[in-house]
Formats: structure tokens, sequence, C-alpha cells
């Protein structure tokens, strides 16, 4: 209660209705002004995206729908992924350079760019994916649709789906092992945007990509073992208990959604995307010649055509 | 799991030249190509007959330990091996013999096999089909990106990928492709190029 002068001529009724009032219009205020400041908030939200340096860089074909609040946060998250993505080349700071040994991200990027050449020259399940694309009419060229960057360190490749881009994390995929691995993930999705109409946008096809990512190219039983998905007791199907917490992982590192509605999501449209194996025809057990055979069986599909004629 | 039905054998290259896209012949040229220096007529699908040894690989393979143990934890049930032996059993047959049932057979089980693959594939309903490639493939990438590719090893590469100075040539490092090629005047009626 502030100090002031008090009228002792007022009765306490009067005195109770002025300061009711008071407090009435002190509440109408305050709820005023934070209306006022919202709505400069979203105000000053939208003209920021529009006039973003991103923005500028690379147009978003995608036009922002009605769930704007979603789309920002997409972008958002998928940013902070890949951060040079939208045009600033990583710059490390003097403690990096220093005590994290960076500050040599081009060697880096030349050093990855050569690794990528060599997969793409000698794996397997690599030249499959880039045949079996070729034949659907979608030919991969190297250095239009793959790029070697400076990523966050929870990731080792990713899939631009605006520039049509395979994106290596040149600074987490180091060995071969994993440009490999980070290769033949992102270039299912690609192979999956050739043929059907991918919308990144929608949940379900997203699930549904990362289902048959995760169900092709991992999920062994050690792995998932390892990942504590798949116990060592019940061995019976658990593959696809692998492949759905695969999936949904890959879902939530890239979405922000709680991981119940991912999971729900996943579950939606497991059964119709674990059973397609498309270009490889099998799900590949490690340490087999599965790779090598699933790349000879290109011939029966006819993923080989595109290279065979001159 | 989904159930295969049987379906003639035209739907099957159908589907084939369908799903191949227009970057490519149809299978049926393809194989005239490849029977041509024959002297006897061979059915049109002998192509889709693999060398005899990975029938008999793939048959060791389905019953070896390893593989048993992860058809359980993958489908739940081990699967059944015995039609890896009777397609290896029918390609000897043809390979030593000449034995045109026995292709037959081993056709049919190949084409049932890619049906099956296709089936799955069309299945899934999640997603529409294209019937061409998505418009930004081949977009322009922004002038800073394409300034920054100028000098870099995958540019050279790519240039010389387009230019035919590079070749993506057989994997296994081996003169294997080369061998395929120079072969083809032997007059074998089952294609040996399997890389």
């Amino acid at each position: 209660m502030p100090f002031r002068k008090v009228d002792c001529s007022e009765s306490v009724e009067e005195a109770l209705a002025r300061l009711d009032l008071e407090s009435k219009r002190n509440k109408a205020e305050r709820l005023a002004k934070a209306e006022a400041e919202k709505l400069k908030k979203a105000q000053a939200k939208s003209a920021g995206v529009r006039n973003s340096k991103e923005d500028a860089r690379y147009e978003d074909p995608l036009s922002l729908d009605a769930d704007k609040e979603r789309e920002l946060s997409l972008n958002e998250k998928a940013r902070k992924l890949y951060p040079e993505r939208g045009g600033d080349a990583y710059k490390p700071g003097w403690f990096d350079v220093v005590f994290k040994g960076e500050g040599r991200e081009g060697l880096d990027k030349m050093k990855c760019e050569m690794k990528v050449w060599k997969v793409v020259q000698n794996s397997y399940l690599v030249r499959l994916l880039l045949d079996a694309l070729k034949s659907s009419g979608c030919e991969v060229d190297l250095r239009r649709h793959i790029s070697c960057e400076v990523c966050d360190v929870s990731v080792t490749g990713g899939y631009d789906p605006t520039l049509n881009q395979v994106v290596i994390c040149q600074n987490t995929a180091r060995y071969k092992g994993i440009i490999q691995g980070a290769l033949t993930h992102e270039l299912i999705h690609m192979f999956d945007n050739c043929r059907h109409k991918l919308d990144f946008k929608n949940m379900q096809h997203l699930a549904c990509t990362e289902i048959r990512a995760a169900n092709l190219a991992h999920c062994s039983y050690m792995s998932g073992v390892t990942d504590g998905s798949v116990s060592f007791g019940s061995i019976k199907e658990q593959h696809q208990e692998c492949v759905k917490d695969r999936a949904v992982r890959s879902v939530l590192a890239v979405r922000d959604v709680s991981s119940e509605e991912a999971r729900e999501v996943v579950d939606s449209v497991f059964e119709r995307c674990y059973n397609d194996l498309e270009p490889f025809g099998r799900r590949i057990r490690r340490n087999s010649d599965h790779m090598q055979k699933a790349y000879w069986d290109r011939k029966s599909m006819g993923y080989d055509l595109a290279n065979r004629i001159k | 799991m989904v159930s295969v039905a049987e379906t003639s054998s035209s739907s099957v290259s159908d589907i084939i030249t369908q799903n191949i896209g227009s970057s490519s012949e149809s299978s049926s040229t393809v194989s005239s190509e490849a029977s041509k220096p024959q002297q006897q007529q061979v059915p049109a699908f002998t192509w889709l007959v693999k060398p005899c040894f990975i029938y008999k690989d793939e048959y060791k393979d389905c019953k070896s330990f390893r593989a048993r143990f992860n058809q359980y934890f993958v489908d739940g049930k081990t699967s059944d091996c015995t039609g890896w032996k009777e397609d290896y059993d029918n390609c000897v047959l043809w390979e030593d013999k000449d034995d045109v049932d026995a292709l037959n057979k081993v056709i049919a089980s190949e084409k049932k096999r890619v049906q099956k693959r296709l089936k799955a594939h069309y299945a899934n309903d999640v997603w529409e089909q294209r019937s061409e490639p998505p418009a930004n493939w081949n977009s322009e990438l922004p002038k800073w990106i394409t300034k920054e590719y100028e000098g870099s090893f995958l540019k050279k590469k790519a240039d010389d990928l387009k230019s035919g100075e590079e070749k993506l040539g057989p994997i296994s490092g081996s003169r294997a492709g080369e061998r395929a090629s120079h072969g083809e005047g032997e007059g074998t009626s089952s294609s040996c190029s399997i890389v």
C-alpha cells in the first residue's frame, strides 16, 4: 500500500470503491500494454524474417503457410545444426583455435571432398544409389549435389531439400566409413525425393524416409543392443524396435516436437515404409557380402541401364 | 506382411519400364542386344538370370547361422532357403545342358523376386509417385556458393567425369568390368558381366 495522505473526509465505502476502480483501471492498462507489446513483437518477427540475410541468400520456394511459428522453428533448428547453410562461413574464435585445434577449415574441406570422391568410387551402396538415381532421371552431379561443411557436432550429415544438396559434415565425419554411412543415408532421402512427391514439412513423409534409411542401412543386432533399443533376452522381431527408435531420434533432431508425438507419427507409417526396400531390395546385414549382392542385383531392376547406354 | 499374388510376366516388364523413366531403353531391346550373337532363340528375359555361383552363394548364406539369427531378429521366423537351391540346380542345368525348361524356371523365379520388391514399393502409399524429377533438381545455386566451389577438388572431379577423363569404373578395383566388355564376342548365353 503506498503511503499517501489519506483524506479522512471520505467514508470507508467510498474509499473502497475508489481503490477498486483504480485497481481495475491498472489491470486494464497492464493488459493493454501486454497486447501492444505482443503485437509489436509479432510484427518485428515477420518483418525480420522477410528482410533477413539468409532469405536474401537463397530464396525459400516453399511459401510460409498459416503455421508460421512452426515454419520458423523448423528453419531455426536446421540452421543451428548446419550453420554454414545460411551463407556465413564458420569462423572459430581464439579459444577454439588454441584449445580445440580448429582453424583449418579450408584444409578439412578439401580432405572431406577427397574422401567423398574415394567413397563414391569404392562403395557398393553409394554407387547403387547413384545408379538408381540416374536411372530414375535424377542424375547426381558430385559438385552440385554434395557439399562438405562445418556442422554442429551432433550430426554427421544432412539433406537440404531447398537447394537439393547432401551436406557432409567435415568436422564430424572424418573417416571414410562415417562418410560412407552419411552419404548412403542422405542419398536414400534424395532417392525418395526424386521418385516421390516428398513434402519435408509433412511429418509423415519425414518419418517414412527416416524409417527407410534406418531400415536399409543401419540397425544390426549389435547396434540395437548398444543403443538400448534391443534387449538381449527378446530377439524376435526386434529389428523393428531398433528402426523405430532410430527413426524417432532422427525426426526429433530436425523437428521441434515431443518424443511421444514423433513416436506416434513413426508408428502410423511404419508398416508400409518398413517393407519398402528400394533401391537395395534387401536389408543389409553387417559383415556379409550383402552390399555387393545388392549392387549386382541392380541389373534385374534396370538401375544400371542409364550407365550402359552412352 | 504383404502377401504376393501371381501376375503375368508382361505386367512385370511394364512395371519395370514404367519405373525406369525417360533416360533408359525398355528391357526387351536390351535383351535382344544380348541375344544377337546367339544362333538359337533364347527366351526374352534370359538376362535376368545371374551367374550360377551367386545362387549357390545365396543358398549357403541363407542357411548359415548368422543369417538364421538375423532372419529371426528381423522376421521372427527363419526363411525358406529351398528357393535358392532350386534356382542353383536349374541354373546349372541350363549352363551345362542347355535345358530351356530349367532356364524358364529360373527366369520365373527371378521375375517373382522383382515383383515382390516392386509390390512392396508401390504399396507404400504414404507419398505420391512423381512422373518427372523435382523442379529444383538442377536449379542454379546462389552465386556465393558457386564462387566458393570454383577451385575445389570436387569441382575438378565433376568436370572430369563430364568430360570423360575420369570414370566411375568397376568397384572391386579388379579389371572384371573390362573383361566383361571384351567377352561379349564369345557368345556365352548367360551374362557374366555382373559388375
